[in-house]
């Protein structure tokens, strides 16, 4: 089966760094977009087709001139606005030559684009990632053009996603036997959470050299997901005992705030942001080298077809069947595997084809997945 | 919690939230529909089939194991029309 990106919806367009003052062209939901900052510094977005024969103003010979858009072909000029503001040999320009403009919100470093009906476009409704702005906080990030359609990557990106960060190194270990995974799915909120909180766990290498943590450690895992385009990935890593402050500051604690951006480009392409950050080792480079050379591993893994047949991925086709509601896909709301994650339980002994990980390979994607079945 | 199957403590708040356990150890799931209906399950996409059905099948303090048999309401549930 396959599913359809859903329309009316915010989507991450673009990291708010690689929009300047120049043109930048990106097509979302097949809708090709240019974007660009006014210059008073906020990101603008219009279609990226010129009105007239629909030449692409992002591609030369169309350029920017005074802040203007002067289309390659025959020299329609655009303002910020959108609005067409000249046309060469006509006195007057028709009332009616514009681009159309697409509501764009630049949040959290991320641009996030509206596609759909603009009067529908409600900002409130974008989630938020905000330590990927915050100063108490190093990010690595990158973005891979995948060629695989979103309903797959979504699934598989989940799958793997957890593969690595839940399930990581701790296959077969008595924490994972003895944590309960509970996946809650909150149709008001269209928001899918997993938790799964270890309060008692071995400290993997990795955080130990880059925390200074020793001995056993509480280590909470929690995905939010909040369809279709943005998945979070909240990991905590705090001494035994120690638990967050009831207003939410947890200053005992580490965290790693895993994020990825799930946006269709067209019906079979994906662009896919990818964030990792830490309130930790701030100015660590080869922390930073870790973790950034560790999602994106998991970011082609996911893009690779003999993955696209995991377990998981069956209840989400059910929950695309069963669809009943209208104001958010029914079929991201229920959630990619997160339904039949703790159902699926890699986590239960099932016979492993290479020998358990080393302790230093814990973190790593390639060791903690294995052959996918 | 029910049944002695431990549960990650809730987290989303609001009316309408599905939860679904891991039950330790198994290769079962425990959902709880948010009228308070719980089942248990093998195969998860049963599951969410009876958790979408709701309130089709659906008896608050309602708790057993959907099993394979004919008497298990997670299969009439199937063709729910959409
Ligand atoms: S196509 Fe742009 S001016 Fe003619
Ligand atoms: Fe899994
Ligand atoms: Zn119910």
């Amino acid at each position: 089966m396959s599913i359809a990106a859903p329309r009316d919806q915010w989507y991450v367009a673009a990291y708010g760094s690689e929009i300047r003052h120049e043109l930048f062209a990106r097509t979302v939901l097949g809708e090709p977009i240019l974007f660009r900052r006014s210059e008073h510094g906020e990101v603008v977005a219009h279609s990226d087709r010129c009105v007239h024969r629909r030449f692409p103003l992002s591609q030369a010979p169309s350029r920017l001139v005074d802040g203007q858009v002067v289309c390659g072909y025959h020299g329609f000029t655009y303002g910020t606005d959108g609005r067409c503001v000249a046309v060469p040999g006509q006195t007057r320009v028709p009332r009616t030559a514009r681009l159309t403009a697409y509501p764009v919100v630049e949040l959290d470093s991320l641009v996030w684009v509206w596609i759909g009906d603009p009067a529908l476009a409600d900002p409130t409704r974008i989630p938020r990632a905000p330590y990927l702005a915050s100063p108490g906080y190093t990010t690595v990030r990158g973005m891979e053009p995948l060629a695989a359609r979103f309903s797959l990557l979504v699934d598989n990106l989940l799958d793997l996603s957890h593969e690595t960060y839940l399930h990581g190194g701790y296959i077969g270990t008595p924490e994972v036997a003895a944590t309960p995974i509970t996946t809650e799915v909150d149709d008001e909120a269209g928001v899918v959470h997993v938790s799964r909180h270890m309060d008692d766990a071995e400290c993997p290498p990795f955080y130990s050299r880059s925390t200074g943590l020793q001995g056993r450690i509480a280590r909470w895992q929690d995905i939010e997901y909040v369809p279709p385009c943005l998945y979070k990935l909240h990991s905590r890593i705090a001494p035994v005992g120690s638990v967050p402050n009831p207003d939410g500051t947890d200053p005992d604690a580490f965290h790693v705030e895993v994020v990825y951006a799930i946006t269709p480009e067209t019906e079979h392409s994906t662009h896919d942001f990818w964030m990792v950050a830490r309130d930790f080792a701030l100015d660590d480079e080869e922390v930073s080298a870790f973790l950034a050379e560790n999602n994106r591993t998991v970011v082609l893994q996911a893009s690779r077809p003999s993955t696209f047949s995991s377990g998981c991925s069956r209840a989400s086709r059910t929950a695309t069947r069963s669809s009943r509601s209208t104001s958010t896909p029914v079929a991201w709301r229920r959630g990619g595997c997160s339904p039949g994650w703790p159902g699926r339980p890699r986590a239960t002994p099932r016979p492993r084809p290479r020998a358990p990980p080393r302790p230093d390979e814990r973190w790593h994607p390639r060791s903690a997945t294995g052959p996918r079945r | 919690m029910s049944g002695g199957i431990p549960e990650a403590p809730p987290v989303r708040g609001g009316d309408r939230v599905y939860r679904i356990h891991w039950v330790l150890g198994a290769d079962r799931l425990r959902g709880v529909c948010h009228c308070g209906s719980e089942r248990i399950f093998d195969d998860p996409v049963e599951l969410w089939e009876w958790l979408l059905a709701h309130p089709d099948g659906h008896e608050p303090g309602d708790v057993r194991a959907a099993g394979p048999g004919p008497t298990a309401p997670a299969r009439r549930l199937v063709a729910t029309p959409t």
